[in-house]
């Protein structure tokens, strides 16, 4: 029987120890809650990136900003759903108010294939 | 951690991370679970989107390594050039914490002595110590020779009284200010 590992990878993988220590001693100082300069384990966004054949190497800081960047995505996006949510007077966010975001931005179109 | 059995593509945001979130900017609202699925989903795909079009600039700028410009750049160019300007300032914040540790380590390190200076200091101290240690060895030595010679003496001159008179004595008590007679 396989153990059951569920999807966090959160410590240092192939990358020589060394590195890996100061690394994820970095990592734990920008997103702990007391420094909160973001919220989201660099870590896992870093793996993220990587499932990307064709993404090499990113700077940590450039990890970082994609964190910072992907909470802000999260935030408007969030926001701009609840708009539909509370025009509908409703007070559950549920699919549709989601669809609809998606449609109202040009940027968002990158997210077309998701929806069903 | 062991890697079978979790195929990459699992990966997204920590559900909890998003929750938090979301609960922050909207406490009193609600979030079907489907709509949080789809979130989280719609927040990989965000991430995906902005390190694949920083991994094209970085490649036209002829580097290796995706640097914060080409993330600024792929912001920029993909219409979510609002969030720059957050971006830029958690970028400073980021660079003087670092600074701030560097020089922190360098304080440490540069006492103003070198450390081949604190090294040869190190040394003297430690001959100096052999030394003096071996001095009181040497003073415990002599002191131990010398009881041993007084002992011996003593025995000595009980034995030539003893050979004077003829028939035994009981022995002299010790007695350090006695006159050697031979």
């Amino acid at each position: 029987m396989e153990p059951d590992v569920t999807g966090s990878q959160q410590n240092g993988e192939g990358d020589s120890e060394a590195k890996a220590g100061t690394e994820d001693m970095m990592n734990a100082s920008m997103s702990t809650k007391s420094n909160r300069i973001t919220r989201l384990p660099l870590t896992r966004i870093k793996n993220i990136m990587k499932t990307d054949p064709d993404v090499t190497l990113a700077s940590q800081e450039s990890v970082l900003l994609i964190a910072k960047a992907t909470e802000m995505f999260l935030q408007h996006f969030a926001k701009m759903s609840y708009g539909h949510t509370a025009r509908s007077k409703r007070k559950t966010i549920k699919r549709q108010d989601i669809d609809l975001s998606v449609e109202a931005l040009d940027a968002y179109a990158f997210l077309e294939g998701m929806l069903e | 951690m062991a890697e079978s059995g979790t195929p990459e593509d699992d990966l997204s945001v920590p559900r909890a991370a998003l929750n938090k979130m979301i609960k922050e900017l909207l406490p009193s609202v609600r979030v079907s679970n489907d709509s949080r699925e789809l979130i989280n989903n719609c927040c990989t795909e965000f991430i995906h989107l902005i390190s694949s079009e920083a991994n094209d600039m970085c490649n036209k700028s002829l580097k290796k390594t995706i640097s914060p410009e080409h993330v600024l750049a792929a912001l920029d160019s993909l219409g979510f050039g609002a969030y720059l300007e957050d971006c830029r300032s958690v970028l400073e914040e980021c660079k003087t914490v670092a600074a701030k540790k560097r020089r922190a380590s360098n304080r440490l390190e540069n006492l103003g002595i070198p450390v081949e200076e604190l090294l040869r200091q190190q040394e003297e101290l430690f001959a100096r110590a052999r030394e003096e240690q071996a001095v009181i060895e040497q003073e415990e030595w002599s002191q131990l020779q010398a009881a041993q010679a007084a002992q011996q003496q003593q025995l000595l001159q009980q034995q030539q009284q003893q050979q004077g008179n003829g028939h035994v004595q009981p022995p002299a008590p010790a007695n350090h200010a006695q006159d050697s007679a031979t």
